[in-house]
């Protein structure tokens, strides 16, 4: 019995060394930071939480996801309960840039950091952020318009197919778009349908406009996410190749679309790099570096990807 | 006036009465058929077989759905479970048909929703639990299992030719339509012609007097919340079908729209009462509501409204047509 506790306290010990001689050598060890995702079901959320969390442990950081589940007062208690726990970082992804703003303020009067990451958060009423770390979901929808003139040139009638109304990637990827074909008056948008981010309600508005528009009565259909793709393959099957399809996002049945044909391009906006990026500037602040992340967004890029550059990038998620 | 004059003028009355009856409680037949016809003349392109075709094929799954949401509803009761089903049969089927094979995915996916509806009536029926409870404690259970299983990541990989199920044709049938056709053919057959079936009505009408008749209700309620689990399985291979992923946070939106199609068919939420017909009807015609506004162009912000304001006045009118009768 005597024998093995003085086994454990020998190991005690050796733990305890250990970790203070790791822990003198980096700043950001046993750092903790708490990350509320609006909804962590949301498919493209998983390589970013896994990408987080890889780095994250890599780095000896404890990361603490918590799901919003769709609902803003879930969001607003979960980032409360961090402020409770005194972690050393929060990272939000929001539902509403807005509707956040209450809970960042309370952050900010406790002195912890705030870090938006993916989905952005208000800073014009005096909240104070960090950064953002993510894509600009305005210009997310100006790269698909550069995609629609490159598919159909500067003429031509488009439908236009929206995910779940008043999200702010389905507003800002809006009003990007419109931007982009402001340069363009001869491209006329048709019709307009809101999808919801859903694989069988986009399908069914796809067969919708390809019933009411004869072929050469619309050149293109656009979707602001991935989920158009069954449309495209549907039209294909039913020999409407005159429609062009252009979707949002990057995943494995977009791609293979993409390279069969059905697909003439996205705009991929990659999770997992956010993840990473999120984490490695958590690290810059811990260790005092706080100067070296770029503020107030810390944006990543959005390549487009079409049939000459598709084999360069593997798919973003469903690998 | 002679008393044979006033007996004949009540004849009358009595048989204006009658028919004045028996036309409403086909309202919705009416309804549908007028609004098919005022579409076909006013929407363009409405009128085309490929238009109908899409539209069967697309409410095939809700239509599935809607049929086990019928026998359950007529029991008394409901089930909110039935998007978590149908996602994770979707799954569970992708999963399986991507790693092993097709007949053992399916043959899974759908022993599964199968069981999912047991617990759900081993609950209502033996535990005594509310369904509004129940359906909504299994619902969300079984969608933490899916997120825990997949990390929320839907499932690739399903062979482009399985998209046969839920886009394919037979002729010009699409062939999730004839899968609802055949899950509405059984479900008739069931209440029409089994015993069970006629338990389902006895016991939704009055569950006391089902149990002093010598009914085990226990078993018709368990009974109905599984074959209610089991379509919803088979919807969810639809689905499999239609999208080629299996999506864990799909199918969310299907307990209230396929409630939703049992009840604009003219079915109280009260049980006891309630035909196949009025849930595939039901089913088209918010399919066929849905779709007409499609290709009018109707700003997607009105949809919504659009379809509740149908919803009330379809359910007003059978509720109050019912009520009026029940004064009489």
């Amino acid at each position: 019995m005597t024998r093995y506790t003085r086994r454990s306290v020998l190991a005690g010990a050796a733990a305890i060394a250990l970790l203070a001689a790791t822990g003198l050598g980096q700043a950001q060890e046993g750092k903790r930071i708490g990350f509320m995702i609006w909804n962590t079901s949301v498919p493209f959320y998983s390589n970013l939480i896994k990408m987080a969390n890889e780095t994250a442990e890599k780095n000896g950081i404890k990361l603490d996801i918590q799901s919003g589940n769709g609902d803003l007062a879930t969001q607003i208690s979960i980032v409360q309960q961090f402020i409770a726990q005194q972690v050393d970082l929060i990272m939000i992804a929001p539902s509403d840039p807005v509707g956040i703003v209450p809970v960042i303020r309370q952050a900010n009067a406790a002195n912890i950091p705030v870090m938006a990451v993916n989905t952005s958060a208000d800073v014009s009423s005096g909240a104070k952020v960090l950064t953002y770390v993510g894509v600009d979901d305005f210009e997310f929808g100006q790269r698909q318009g550069d995609l629609i003139v490159q598919a159909i040139g500067e003429k031509g009638k488009i439908a236009y197919i929206l995910g779940k109304l008043g999200t702010s990637a389905q507003l800002a990827r809006e009003a990007g778009l419109m931007d982009t074909l402001k340069k363009y008056p001869g491209i006329e948008i048709i019709e307009k349908q809101a999808a919801d981010w859903d694989n069988a309600k986009a399908l069914a508005i796809t067969q919708d406009f390809l019933s009411k528009y004869p072929a050469g009565a619309i050149d293109a259909i656009v979707d602001q996410g991935p989920e158009g793709v069954n449309g495209a393959n549907f039209a294909a099957e039913n020999g409407r190749t005159d429609v062009k399809f252009i979707m949002g996002d990057y995943p494995l049945d977009v791609r293979n679309a993409i390279i069969k044909g059905t697909v003439y391009g996205t705009v991929n906006q990659d999770p997992a790099p956010q993840g990473t990026t999120a984490i490695e500037d958590a690290v810059l602040l811990f260790s005092g570096k706080a100067d070296q992340i770029p503020t107030p967004n810390h944006h990543i890029g959005l390549p487009t990807i079409t049939k000459e550059n598709v084999e360069q990038f593997p798919p973003a998620w469903g690998g | 006036m002679t008393p044979t004059d006033g007996s004949i003028a009540n004849a009358r009355r009595e048989e204006q009465g009658s028919r004045w009856e028996s036309l409403a409680a086909y309202a919705l037949p009416i309804i549908f058929v007028a609004l098919l016809v005022v579409f076909c003349l006013t929407v363009p392109h409405f009128a085309t077989w490929a238009n109908f075709a899409n539209v069967l094929q697309r409410n095939s799954i809700i239509g599935i759905v809607a049929c086990g949401m019928l026998l359950m509803i007529i029991t008394g009761g409901f089930d909110l479970s039935v998007g978590a089903v149908g996602a994770m049969s979707s799954v569970v089927a992708a999963a399986l048909i991507v790693h092993l094979s097709m007949p053992l995915g399916i043959a899974t996916a759908l022993l599964l929703g199968l069981a999912v509806g047991i617990l759900n009536g081993f609950f209502i029926a033996k535990v005594g639990m509310n369904p509004f409870v129940t359906t909504l404690a299994t619902q969300v259970l079984v969608t933490g299992f899916l997120f825990v299983g997949t990390s929320a990541q839907p499932v690739y990989g399903v062979p482009e030719s399985f998209t046969v199920l839920g886009l394919g044709r037979i002729g010009p049938i699409p062939i999730p339509t004839l899968i609802f056709a055949a899950v509405a053919l059984v479900t008739w057959a069931i209440l029409r012609f089994t015993t069970l079936g006629h338990y389902i009505y006895i016991v939704g009408g009055n569950k006391t007097a089902a149990r002093l008749a010598g009914i085990n209700v226990d078993r018709v309620i368990l009974a109905a919340y599984a074959l209610g689990g089991l379509f919803a399985a088979i919807a969810g291979i639809v689905l499999l079908g239609q999208t080629n992923i299996g999506q864990p946070a799909s199918a969310a939106d299907w307990p209230l729209t396929a409630i939703a199609a049992v009840v604009v068919g003219g079915v109280p939420l009260s049980g006891g009462v309630g035909q196949v017909w009025s849930a595939v009807l039901g089913t088209l015609l918010l399919g066929i509501i849905a779709n007409a506004l499609n290709l009018l162009g109707v700003s997607p912000f009105w949809q919504p409204a659009v379809t509740g304001a149908v919803i009330i006045v379809a359910v007003g009118l059978d509720s109050y047509q019912r009520k009026q009768r029940e004064l009489r």
